[in-house]
């Protein structure tokens, strides 16, 4: 017996020198790290880093991981790394390690959406569902879409709703924004005494329903249902009231923001009066984000509040997007000196939307054209809605995608032929006096350097005629006598000498058969606009020479 | 009898509901409300819109789900003379992978035929081909899934005067939960027409006519293309009545609206006409939009009589959980600012998403007494336990786990890693996060246990759960049962009205 004993004991001690140890090799041991080498339904045998090979036992009770995440038995699988914690032979807990890129996510899977708040420059402040704001960065890598057409970012403005794309897990580089599409433009502000509510379809009706139109309240009929958005309180004097308290408010005027949703129109925000409104057109002197305030130009100090409409760029906007020095129109609440704003509406418009926007319009004479070159001359810049005249030359370029359209032929030309004819001439030459020849003139559109899209014509307009208008096209008519002709409403003149947009009170009729027309950076058609467009527009008079859709 | 009845109980366990696929009326754009039916025909190269009536028959045996429609439409512009008449069978067979929860929904046509008259010119569908496949991937609260479309249809013009080819492609993505579900269909449609009109009079398709006369008529050939998004939603949102009478024996009380809206928007692409013929240098571009709501369905819920939440914070969340039979107990106190245990929790998140068939059935597949009697994983909760079924279903769905595996500390309080852990689960979001390896936003992310940082990294993600003031999730905090409730409420936000706008609005105001 005690040499069957010996002779274990001595094959025991050999075979724990070989590749393969018993279990007496690793007692008293807390870990152990390795291979997988199998894995049965009690059992699972690892290979040490250092080429032992063990069997372990497991049961029900062990704990299974990969990277740190509780997963089953039948993800081990063999040759998979890992770390066993141990009692005796027993595993309390195998950790497996597989994942090959940490923290990975696929290109654009992560997403956030909001409001834009702010933009500057490569930087977006972007209001979340949740309330809070976040600050995402562009680089010229973030692709931009709107209604799935690539745009330049130039497009947005605050107050446009995105959804924002990522490619990492923690960054804030955004690799593609979608913009949505008309349906953020607020399409009408309405006016209306409450009449009543309905909790279940989430509809108001109101009596004596009237739109701002024209820098007035237009009737518009005797009683009309708007659907609401029920994400959005509703308020009365700065207070938050709940919709199933709205009906103890019948007989109360409302103001609302409506927007198109598939068709109809459906309450954005609305506000209730409290006392009596006074409406106010006039430049915003100043604003106190601390104090809740805005001080009028006549001197009129109107509070604002989460509860107040305002409207800038036709986009409903918060409290922190209205600029000093803007010109709005103000339906305030109250009597006397205390009064809080229910709506303001700014009329302010430029070429570009923001900041990121590198866009000008240029006048002047086409000096030289090269193969993809234009030399303008003594040329006109608009700038703060002015034309401002500079005597120097101003070298820009463009290419095949360039609209270039002539006005004297009526017609679209292609880059060659602008090139190529006479357009730019040297007026020296004998050639060109023997052919009575001189430089046409252009309205040049920009962004930058590059030309997107250029009229040109033989004769210079009068710029000192000029004047910017911005407003929404009502109707867009092809008339036999005229041509293409629009009706704008909500339109607004800049006069230079007040430095302010002036409302207008009535609808403008504007001709823009000779326009050149600009939509996204492109040179779109006249039979292209539509109603509910908002324009940016140089007139002269009756006619349009330069529009840019909004 | 007996053995009757036990046929009838295994059938009944059997025939499961097949899955059931919020989706637009039929593939051509058109909304529909209880009455009335619209959409926009483009066959003649115009947008004409048709209202008029339909019918749908839904017929579902297991695994398989037939639809039919029929519609009879005209013309909205009472001035154009027309009439469409179109019927249609779609047949679904679904084929379960209950190894990877998860669905295969094959859709083919098995009865079709369509007649349009446009003003006068007739379109008779010849052939449809068409095929559909949808993956359906069930999670435990709410099924999620996606699929492609693709067919043809050939109509021929007023019998022998050409063809007009109908190329449909495109897809659907939609969900399905207890608080509503929304179905989204965007398909491309071109438009290829090769038909004769006449020549001297050149009858364009803007009235929709072609020559008649046959020896006048000239070829013309147009194509266009039609973008249709469309979608049918309903959802369930909880709204507060109060009670006018003064008198009462209770307040007011909460009651469940039942929604459901179909919306559509045709943005088209389609040849401008002169004289019949297509005109090459300008195409009619616009847009047409399609809105019909249902009647909303009212459901009164039970009054909540808590005498400890008036005035709390919490206390219009308690009350919606209440009214929802969320929080069953009869306790006269709710006891907002002590601990949320992980039962109830777990049972408070089965039936707020009303997760509960196993748990109904629990009481037909006792009945045998030959069975074994049932044995809990768990070593701290006995099977008799009033809320075992309820744990045991959230852990064989996954959406909870023990605190060990033999231990799941019923009592224990829930801590805010749990509480994200078992949202997250039950939404099937937990493989949205990265891969292994990354560090959440949150400035004590090193205290975020492994097991809970896929969870609370989505469910930040999803605005479910948020830091504190210093940015700090705070993950073995245990949450109160105040806090519970606003989680719980903002969950039930999330199903009722943030998956709605991603699969309806983020879809179609965006694309």
């Amino acid at each position: 017996m005690r040499r069957v004993l010996l002779v274990i004991l001595i094959l025991v001690v050999a075979a724990s020198s070989t590749v393969f140890s018993n279990a007496a090799g690793v007692y008293g041991e807390n870990s152990a790290d390795g291979y997988l080498k199998d894995i049965t339904k009690d059992n699972i045998v690892i290979e040490d880093y250092d080429g032992t090979i063990q069997t372990y036992t497991y049961d029900s009770k062990t704990a299974f991981m990969i990277d740190q995440r509780i997963t089953l038995p039948v993800d081990f699988k063999p040759g998979l790394e890992v770390h066993v914690e141990l009692k005796d032979m027993y595993i309390t807990e195998i950790d497996g390690y597989s994942t090959e890129k940490s923290g990975y996510i696929p290109e654009g899977s992560r997403v956030a959406s909001g409001t834009i708040q702010k933009i500057d420059r490569d930087q977006i402040i972007v209001k979340l569902p949740t309330g809070n704001t976040a600050a995402y960065f562009t680089t010229p890598a973030t692709i931009a879409l709107k209604n799935s057409v690539n745009v330049s970012l130039g497009t947005l403005y605050e107050g446009d709703r995105v959804r924002l794309f990522f490619d990492e897990a923690d960054t804030s580089f955004i690799s593609r924004i979608q913009i949505e599409g008309d349906s953020v433009v607020v399409k009408d502000i309405y006016r209306g005494k409450l009449s009543t509510t309905d909790l279940y379809d989430n509809k108001i009706t109101l009596g004596s329903v009237e739109v701002y139109r024209n820098g007035a309240w237009t009737p518009v009929k005797s009683s009309m249902s708007f659907p609401y958005l029920i994400d959005t309180p509703v308020y009365i004097a700065g207070q938050k009231i709940s919709y199933k308290n709205l009906k103890y408010f019948t007989g109360k005027t409302v103001y609302m923001a409506v927007k198109d949703f598939f068709g109809k129109d459906r309450i954005e925000k609305m506000v209730l009066r409290d006392q009596y409104e006074s409406a106010y057109s006039d430049k915003i002197d100043n604003v106190n984000w601390y104090t809740g305030a805005i001080e009028l130009a006549n001197h009129k100090n109107i509070s604002f509040n989460e509860g107040t409409i305002i409207i800038k760029n036709g986009r409903l906007v918060d409290q922190y997007a209205i600029n000093p020095q803007s010109d709005a129109f103000v339906a305030a609440d109250g009597r006397g000196t205390g009064l809080i704003a229910d709506v303001v509406c700014i009329y302010n418009e430029d070429i570009n939307n923001s900041n990121i926007g590198l866009n000008s319009l240029y006048a002047g004479r086409l000096d030289e054209i090269l193969q993809d070159k234009v030399y303008l001359s003594d040329f006109f810049l608009l700038n703060k809605n002015d034309w401002e005249s500079f005597s120097d030359t101003k070298e820009l370029y463009y290419d095949e995608d360039t609209g270039i359209y002539d006005l004297e032929a009526g017609r679209k030309i292609t880059a060659n032929e602008f090139y190529t004819k006479d357009y730019a001439v040297d007026e020296d030459s004998g050639y060109t006096q023997d052919n009575n020849l001189k430089d046409w003139y252009g309205y040049v559109y920009t962004d930058g350097d590059r030309i997107a899209g250029i009229m040109v014509q033989k004769n210079m307009d009068t710029l000192l005629r000029q004047r910017v208008t911005t407003g929404t096209i009502g109707t867009v008519t092809n008339d036999s006598m005229v041509g293409w002709v629009i009706d704008l409403s909500n339109g607004a003149d800049w006069s230079s000498r007040n430095e302010k947009w002036m409302g207008k009170t009535e609808y403008t009729r504007i001709n823009i058969e000779k326009a050149m027309i600009i939509h996204d950076g492109k040179v779109i058609q006249q039979e292209e606009l539509k109603s509910g467009d908002r324009l940016y527009m140089v007139r002269d008079d009756f006619d349009a020479k330069v529009i840019i859709v909004k | 009898m007996r053995r009757l009845i036990a046929v009838l109980i295994i059938l009944g366990l059997f025939i499961q509901p097949v899955n059931v696929m919020a989706m637009p009326t039929e593939y051509s754009g058109g909304v529909n409300n209880e009455y009335e039916y619209q959409e926009y025909v483009f066959l003649s190269g115009e947008p004409v819109k048709y209202t008029g009536t339909y019918k749908i028959t839904e017929t579902n045996n297991t695994g398989k789900k037939t639809v039919s429609y029929r519609f009879t439409l005209a013309p909205e512009d009472k001035n154009l003379k027309g009439k469409l008449d179109r019927q249609m069978t779609y047949t679904t067979t679904y084929t379960n992978r209950n190894d990877k929860g998860q669905t295969i929904a094959q859709t083919v046509l098995t009865k079709m035929q369509e007649s349009v008259d446009i003003g006068g010119t007739k379109y008779d569908l010849k052939n449809y081909q068409f095929s559909q496949s949808d993956i359906i991937d069930n999670r435990p609260v709410s099924n999620f899934y996606s699929g492609n479309i693709k067919g043809r249809k050939y109509y021929a013009v007023n019998s022998s005067q050409g063809q007009v080819i109908v190329d449909i492609s495109g897809g659907d993505v939609g969900y399905d939960n207890f608080w509503g579900n929304t179905g989204t269909q965007i398909i491309d449609y071109v438009i290829s027409a090769d038909v004769q009109v006449a020549a001297s009079t050149g009858s364009s398709s803007t009235t929709g006519t072609t020559s008649n006369t046959g020896s006048t008529s000239i070829p013309v050939s147009w194509q266009g293309t039609v973008k249709v998004q469309v979608s049918d939603s309903t959802t369930q949102i909880l709204n507060y009545s109060d009670n006018e009478a003064a008198y009462s024996s209770f307040q007011g009380g909460f009651m469940k609206v039942t929604n459901r809206e179909m919306v559509s928007k045709y943005e088209y692409d389609l040849p401008k006409m002169d004289s019949g013929k297509p005109v090459d240098t300008a195409r009619k571009v616009g847009t047409a939009e399609l809105n019909q709501k249902m009647l909303p369905k009212v459901q009164r819920l039970i009054v909540p009589k808590f005498r400890d939440v008036g005035g709390h914070w919490a206390e219009n969340y308690i009350n919606e959980l209440y009214s929802l039979d969320v929080f069953d107990d009869t306790a006269q106190f709710f006891l907002p600012n002590i601990s949320m245990t992980r039962a109830e929790f777990t049972k408070a998140v089965m039936k707020a998403c009303n997760i509960r068939p196993t748990v109904d059935t629990r009481k037909k597949t006792t009945v045998s007494r030959s069975k074994t009697p049932e044995v809990s994983k768990f070593s701290d909760i006995a099977v008799n336990d009033p809320d075992y079924q309820y744990i045991k279903d959230a852990v064989n769905k996954g959406i909870i786990l023990g605190t060990s595996n033999v231990t799941f500390m019923p009592k224990g309080p829930l801590t805010r890693a749990q509480a994200a852990l078992v949202l997250i689960r039950a939404l099937g979001f937990d493989t949205k996060a990265p891969t292994p390896g990354f560090t959440t936003a949150f400035d004590d992310d090193s205290k975020i246990p492994g097991w809970a940082k896929d969870s609370i990294y989505v469910a930040k993600e999803l605005g479910l759960l948020q830091g504190d003031d210093n940015n700090r999730f705070n993950a073995d905090k245990p949450l109160t049962r105040a806090e519970a409730s606003a989680l719980l409420v903002k969950f039930l936000e999330f199903l009722q009205k943030d998956l709605q706008k991603d699969y309806r609005e983020n879809i179609m105001l965006y694309n």
